[in-house]
C-alpha cells in the first residue's frame, strides 16, 4: 500500500464520528456481501474441494467481514510503524484463512515462513 | 540522587525527574484523549502545571515529548501484557486475556482505543525515532503472543507446522483494528468480534 492509495486514504481518521461510523459500516457491508458470495460459491463448487467446502459453509459473513476490516486497520498500523508490508500480509492471511485453497493450505492459514521478506 | 534522561542524556536530580515525569504523564493523558495532533505544548503546560522553561529544559520540542510519551505508554502496556500473557499456556488462558481486554475497553464504550495504537496511527512519517520505538514495542507485544502460541505448541495443543510469528502478528493486528472499529462505533462489540474470530481461527488449527 502506497501512501496515496485509496485504502490508505480510506483509513485516515478524518470526518466527524457519525460520518466515519457510517463509512465503516458501509465498507463492512460490502465485504460481508463479498464473503457471502464466496461462501455460496464454495457450497456449490465445493464438491471438488472438500476442505474449502467444509470450512466455508460455516463462515459467518458479518463476523468474518468484521475481522477482515479489523485486520486491514490493525495490519496497516503495524505496517506503517515498521515500514514493512509483512504485518498487513500476515493479518489479512489470518482473516481470509477460511478461503484458503486445499491445494496449498499452508500458504494462507498457517504459512510457515516469511517468504515475502 | 540522579538518573540519566534517556533522550537528552542529561543528568536529572530527583526533583527534575519528578517534574519530567509529571510533564510526560500529563502529555500522555492529553494525547490519549484528544490525539497527538490536537495536543499543543500549551495544553501540556496547563495540565501539568509546569513552566515553559521547565518543559524546554527536558524537551527540545513536541517531537521529543511525543517520543517520551511513546516510551512511557509503551512501558506501561508491555508490563501489563507481560503480566497477563507471560504464563498463559492454554486456550482458556487466552480467552481470559480476551475477556479482560474487552471488559476494560467496555468501561469507556471503547471511546479512546488502545493508547499505543492511537500513538501508532498518528505518529508522522517524518518522525523516524518515534516510529522505530513503536515498532519495537509492537514487536515485544507480538513476542508475548508468540510465547503463548509456542507453549500451546510445546504442549501439543497446536500442531508443530503452525507459523507462530505470523499468527501472533495477526492477533496484534486483530486487536488493534478491533480497538479502532470499537472507537468509531462507540461500542466494544467490534473489538470483541474481531478477537473472537482471530482466536477461533487459532483454535481451529488444533482440530485439523
Amino acid at each position: 500500500m502506497t501512501p496515496d492509495s485509496p485504502y490508505a486514504l480510506a483509513m485516515r481518521q478524518t470526518g466527524d464520528a457519525p460520518e466515519r461510523d457510517d463509512f465503516l459500516g458501509r465498507w463492512r457491508g460490502l465485504i460481508a456481501e463479498a464473503v457471502d458470495r464466496l461462501r455460496r460459491a464454495g457450497e456449490m463448487e465445493g464438491t471438488n474441494h472438500p476442505v474449502s467446502r467444509a470450512r466455508s459453509i460455516d463462515v459467518d459473513p458479518q463476523k468474518t467481514a468484521m475481522l477482515i476490516l479489523a485486520a486491514l486497520h490493525g495490519g496497516s498500523t503495524l505496517s506503517h510503524v515498521t515500514q514493512d508490508a509483512w504485518p498487513l500480509n500476515a493479518a489479512l492471511d489470518m482473516a481470509l484463512a477460511a478461503f484458503s485453497t486445499p491445494e496449498n493450505p499452508h500458504s494462507i492459514d498457517a504459512g510457515t515462513e516469511r517468504s515475502d521478506r | 540522587m540522579t538518573t540519566a534522561d534517556t533522550h537528552t542524556g542529561k543528568r536529572l536530580t530527583a526533583r527534575g525527574a519528578k517534574t519530567r515525569a509529571r510533564i510526560v504523564s500529563a502529555a500522555a493523558d492529553l494525547m490519549y484523549i484528544q490525539g497527538v495532533g490536537a495536543t499543543t505544548l500549551d495544553d501540556v503546560l496547563a495540565a501539568s502545571g509546569a513552566s515553559k522553561s521547565q518543559l524546554y529544559h527536558h524537551f527540545d520540542g513536541k517531537d521529543a515529548l511525543v517520543r517520551a510519551v511513546v516510551d512511557h505508554v509503551g512501558q506501561r502496556i508491555i508490563e501489563r501484557e507481560r503480566d497477563a500473557l507471560g504464563h498463559v499456556a492454554t486456550f482458556r488462558g487466552l480467552r481470559r486475556w480476551r475477556d479482560a481486554m474487552v471488559q476494560n475497553n467496555a468501561l469507556q464504550h471503547g471511546a479512546y482505543g488502545c493508547a499505543l495504537g492511537s500513538l501508532a496511527s498518528e505518529v508522522s512519517d517524518h518522525d523516524a525515532l518515534a516510529r522505530q520505538a513503536l515498532a519495537q514495542l509492537f514487536s515485544e507485544w507480538q513476542g508475548l503472543f508468540a510465547g503463548v502460541l509456542k507453549r500451546l505448541q510445546d504442549g501439543g495443543t497446536l500442531p508443530a507446522d503452525v507459523a507462530i510469528d505470523k499468527l501472533a502478528t495477526g492477533l496484534v493486528a486483530a486487536l488493534q483494528g478491533g480497538y479502532v472499529l470499537a472507537q468509531t462505533e462507540r461500542d466494544v462489540s467490534p473489538m470483541a468480534t474481531s478477537l473472537d474470530m482471530a482466536l477461533a481461527h487459532i483454535e481451529s488449527l488444533s482440530e485439523r
